[in-house]
């Protein structure tokens, strides 16, 4: 015969749940009061597990990394590029240049000799030759 | 702005290739110059004209990405080829690439103009008279 004391009472199967639920402070019966959406959301996210992290957020990262990459790369791979307006910032390049001296922009203003000299000579110069000029 | 050089290797070869071209097919020499100057554009581009081996002969490309201006200088021979207009013309053409950024399109394209306007149709007989 079963023991029972005062008070207790007998369980019965199916009903395990009650005494659980009514822990809440919540009648079993009567519908849930709907939670914070905060809440909601934390669960939700609680709930998701790795694999799904990964393809819903590891995939489209990753496609997004790799379309910027594959735009960036050109620039990147040429370095910074000439814009029109801005300082230039290259040292001086002379293609084809004199061949008897290495070509030093520093010192070209140095290089015809004393300066009334050079002012003769570039006078001399300009009378002779010719080309265009331009402006952009 | 970072610091760098102003052409990419594959750029000066472009650039180097077009100046030969140019030189092949006009006989003149070619030169470009790509950096500030310290002074006015037009004297300091007649300053490297003179520092050439042949300035006569010479036909010199002087681009100022900084201060936007472009100078083509045509040895006093060279102007004998290549005339002012058609330096003009090469110069609106390279003018149009460097004012959207395009400083190596500019220099291959107005390089290979210059060569075009430069060259002339040898001369079976008194093409060289000073050697006859």
């Amino acid at each position: 015969m079963p023991i029972t004391t005062k008070g207790d009472r007998r369980l019965t199967p199916g009903s395990d749940r009650r005494p659980e639920m009514a822990a809440d402070g919540n009648d079993p019966d009567r519908p849930e009061v709907p939670r914070a959406e905060g809440a909601r959301l934390r669960i939700v996210i609680a709930q998701l597990s790795g694999h799904t992290l990964l393809v819903f957020v590891g995939i489209p990262v990753l496609v997004i990394a790799v379309v910027a990459l594959l735009v960036f790369a050109p620039s990147i791979a040429n370095g910074p590029r000439y814009r029109p307006g801005l300082s230039w910032w290259a040292p001086p390049v002379w293609i084809n240049g004199p061949t008897a001296t290495k070509p030093d922009p520093a010192n070209l203003p140095e290089l015809p000799g004393a300066p009334g000299t050079t002012a003769t000579a570039g006078a001399g110069v300009a009378r002779t030759t010719g080309g265009a000029s331009a402006s952009w | 702005m970072p610091a760098g050089d102003a052409f990419t290797p594959d750029q000066l070869y472009d650039i180097e290739r077009a100046v030969r071209l140019a030189e092949e097919v006009s006989g003149l020499h070619f030169s470009v110059y790509v950096g500030g100057a310290d002074s006015e554009t037009r004297p300091f581009a007649l300053e490297l004209l003179n520092e050439l081996d042949d300035p006569d002969h010479s036909v010199l490309v002087y681009v100022d990405p900084a201060g936007r201006r472009l100078e083509i200088v045509t040895g006093s021979m060279a102007r004998r080829q290549l005339s002012d207009s058609s330096a003009g013309l090469a110069a609106l053409t390279m003018q149009t690439s460097f004012a959207t950024g395009d400083l190596t399109g500019g220099l291959v394209t107005g390089v290979q103009q210059l060569g075009a306007h430069a060259h002339q149709a040898p001369l079976l007989h008194a093409n060289e008279p000073h050697k006859q």
